[in-house]
């Protein structure tokens, strides 16, 4: 296994993913809050395709930003960020969104069971996940993912498996990196790091919410996406388990 | 007589499309195949009846329309095979690409890379 002397003596063992696709507005206030929670931490953006690119004097200095030259979208966003993570030796990746709705302050409760090497994946259980989140096909289609991904993973999987607030260590990553992670990977994630046998640990957290928008889900959309988790499921149900 | 027209013309116009670059020649193969068919089809009685019979059918030119089915069937799986082939290199690359930019702003090699501090 490599080591990395130069990281020892930084501290940079965690990398803060960020995706980010023409939400720009809270990435300033994202990257000061990282930067006061997590002092060892290195930011991560990536941004999507977005529109208009991200200006990079909205981060820090020591902040990482790259662009996609076109919306691949989230699962290409992630391995992008795995990808990243694995090379240079990160020990633990946290996903938060880049709309500010995740809490900066629970950051370091995902990373304290990482970093005793109790869990292998930590996710932030949204306790009012209403906020921001609208349509009752959004809710329907994600308690199915939900539902479907207990049952295959015998309870293991959290009970909110569409959260894009998540920490993982190298080993999930190192999974999920012989994986193809299609848009909204959220279940995927867990579905697959679940039927790995991986420790997964939910964390509640009080979702903050959204500036402006919200989240619909039209019944084309949803569709896609039932059919889309379906098959994912089938998948990692006939497939061979993946062993970290 | 004007179906082999019909044929030769189609097969020139294949042939015009993959000399101009149009069509990759890989992907001209399904095509070629169809157009075998369909001169088999529309030269050979006996193929035609000899279709409708193994599968049943009393009138044997509308086995005709289920060999025109089965080739567009076959087209159209190509076709999703070719862009399902496409997206994942489309991925690759992307992944690689920004792999490259975060090299350049990370200002040092990937440790693997390096050859340093290996245990």
């Amino acid at each position: 296994m490599a080591v990395d002397a130069d990281r020892g003596e930084q501290g940079h063992d965690v990398l803060v993913f960020v995706p980010s696709l023409n939400d720009v507005d809270r990435l300033g206030e994202i990257s000061q809050a990282v930067a006061a929670a997590l002092p060892l931490a290195r930011l991560l953006v990536v941004d999507d395709g977005s529109t208009v690119p991200i200006d990079r004097r909205i981060l820090g200095v020591d902040d990482l930003l790259v662009r996609l030259p076109t919306n691949m979208g989230l699962g290409v966003a992630t391995h992008v960020a795995i990808d990243h993570a694995l090379a240079y030796g990160y020990q633990i990746m946290v996903r938060i969104d880049a709309d500010g709705q995740h809490p900066m302050d629970a950051i370091l409760e995902l990373l304290e069971p990482l970093r005793a090497d109790r869990e292998d994946v930590v996710s932030g259980e949204r306790l009012n996940p209403g906020a921001g989140n609208g349509g009752l096909m959004a809710g329907l289609v994600k308690g199915y993912f939900t539902l479907v991904s207990r049952l295959l993973t015998a309870g293991r999987s959290p009970a909110d498996v569409n959260t894009g607030f998540m920490a993982m260590n190298r080993t999930a990553m190192s999974i999920l990196n012989g994986t193809n992670l299609y848009r909204f990977p959220e279940p995927q994630i867990f579905l697959t790091l679940g039927r790995a046998g991986l420790r997964l640990a939910a964390h509640p957290i009080h979702q903050q919410p959204r500036r402006h928008g919200k989240t619909t889900l039209g019944w084309f959309q949803a569709m896609r996406l039932l059919y889309r988790f379906n098959v994912i499921a089938l998948n990692e149900t006939l497939g061979r388990r993946r062993r970290p | 007589m004007i179906p082999l027209l019909i044929i030769l013309l189609l097969a020139a116009l294949l042939l015009l499309l993959i000399r101009r670059g149009l069509l990759e020649v890989d992907l001209s193969l399904p095509w070629f195949l169809a157009l075998l068919i369909l001169a088999a089809a529309s030269l050979n009685r006996q193929f035609v009846e000899g279709i409708a019979a193994f599968f049943g059918i009393l009138y044997a030119p509308i086995a005709i329309i289920l060999i025109v089915v089965f080739i567009l069937l076959g087209l159209i799986a190509t076709l999703a095979l070719a862009v399902s082939r496409l997206r994942q290199r489309q991925v690759a690359l992307t992944r690689h690409l920004a792999q490259h930019d975060l090299r350049r702003v990370e200002n040092r090699p990937a440790p693997d890379e390096s050859g340093k501090n290996t245990i």
